[in-house]
C-alpha cells in the first residue's frame, strides 16, 4: 500500500512486554515433528496477513494480522470455547515490532473480540516477508498457551 | 503417464500458467516417476493430503480464508511428485494451505528451511540457511540456488 499504513502503532497502550495471543488453526501446524511434549510446530502460514479484501470483511482498513491482547482478553476458558478447534500461542509486542520497528500494533476491537488488535507493516506492505513469518512462527511454536488438536 | 504427470507435462494440462515453472523444473533435471504410489514411502500420502485441501470451504480458518485453488492443488501434486522423483530418499514435506487459497510444501529443520508456495498462477520459493547466512524468497524461476540442491544437501 503506497503511502504507508492506515493503522497507527500504539506503543503506549501495547508496550514491548505486552503478550499478544494468536489463534492458530491446526491446518497451519506441522504435526510431523512434535516437540518434547507433543505440541506441533507452527508454520509461517499462521501469520499471513489478511488481503485487503479479507481485511474489509472483518472491518479493517488494510492488510493486517489479527491478535488478541491478553491483558484485555476474557479468561482462557472463554477463549477456548470461543475459538474451539484452534490453538492459542503467544508473542510479545517487542518481538512483533522487530528491532527496527518495522511493524506496528493497534488495538482494533470487534463485536466478537473486544481485545482484538492488528499487526501491520508500518510501510503499508501487504504481507510479512517469509523470513519474518518464519521467526514469528518459531516464537509461537515455543509459546503455546493452548495447543490445538490435530483433528486427524 | 499418470494423471499427476500429465497435469504438468501433458498437452491437456490445466496448469498452463505453470509453464515457466515447469520449464525450470525440467531444466533442473527432475526425474519423472513412472508410477507414483507403490514405490514411495511418502508421495502417495502427501498426494492425498494435498487433494484433501479441496474440501476446505470458504472461511475454513474460522474467519475469512478462501477455498484452496483447484489449480494450486493440481500443481502442488505435480511438484511433490517431481521432487520425490528426483530425491526419493528425502523425507516428506509438511503440507499446509494458506488463507489466500494456495498450497505450501515445506521442509524444515532447526537451522534450515525451504518451502514452495503454489498458487493458481505461480510457484514461489523461500529458503533460509541460518548457518550459511542464506535467505531468499521469490518466484521459483528466479531462484539463484537450485532448490533441489538445497533440499539434497541437508539432512532434514
Amino acid at each position: 500500500m503506497p503511502g504507508g499504513s492506515p493503522y497507527e502503532d500504539d506503543s503506549v497502550g501495547i508496550p514491548p512486554g505486552a503478550r499478544l495471543l494468536r489463534r492458530v488453526n491446526p491446518r497451519f501446524c506441522d504435526w510431523n515433528a512434535p516437540d518434547a511434549v507433543g505440541n506441533p510446530r507452527v508454520t509461517g502460514q499462521a501469520v499471513q496477513f489478511y488481503t485487503e479484501e479479507m481485511a474489509a470483511k472483518v472491518g479493517c482498513p488494510g492488510p493486517a494480522l489479527s491478535v488478541i491482547v491478553e491483558s484485555l482478553a476474557d479468561p482462557i476458558e472463554v477463549l477456548r470455547d470461543r475459538y474451539a478447534g484452534d490453538g492459542l500461542a503467544c508473542l510479545t509486542a517487542d518481538v512483533i515490532r522487530g528491532d527496527s520497528g518495522e511493524r506496528g500494533i493497534q488495538l482494533w476491537p470487534t463485536p466478537e473480540e473486544p481485545a482484538h488488535a492488528v499487526v501491520f507493516r508500518v510501510d503499508g506492505g501487504r504481507d510479512l516477508s517469509r523470513s519474518v513469518k518464519r521467526r514469528l512462527a518459531q516464537h509461537l511454536s515455543t509459546n503455546w498457551v493452548l495447543p490445538p488438536h490435530s483433528g486427524r | 503417464m499418470t494423471p499427476v504427470e500429465s497435469a504438468v507435462f501433458g498437452a491437456a494440462s490445466p496448469a498452463t500458467s505453470l509453464d515457466e515453472s515447469a520449464l525450470i523444473l525440467q531444466r533442473m533435471h527432475f526425474a519423472i516417476p513412472g508410477s507414483l504410489a507403490p514405490q514411495s514411502p511418502w508421495v502417495h500420502e502427501v498426494d492425498i493430503e494435498i487433494k484433501e485441501l479441496l474440501l476446505l470451504a470458504e472461511g475454513w480458518d474460522g474467519t475469512v480464508a478462501y477455498p484452496v485453488s483447484t489449480v494450486a492443488v493440481s500443481d502442488a501434486r505435480n511438484l511433490a511428485a517431481e521432487i520425490w522423483g528426483a530425491l526419493p530418499e528425502l523425507r516428506r514435506p509438511t503440507v499446509t494451505p494458506s488463507i489466500d487459497g494456495r498450497v505450501v510444501l515445506e521442509w524444515h529443520s532447526p537451522d534450515r528451511h525451504i518451502d514452495f508456495t503454489i498458487g493458481r498462477d505461480s510457484i514461489e520459493v523461500f529458503y533460509e540457511d541460518e548457518k550459511e547466512g542464506l535467505n531468499w524468497e521469490g518466484p521459483l524461476p528466479h531462484a539463484p540456488l537450485n532448490p533441489l540442491a538445497f533440499l539434497a544437501g541437508h539432512s532434514w
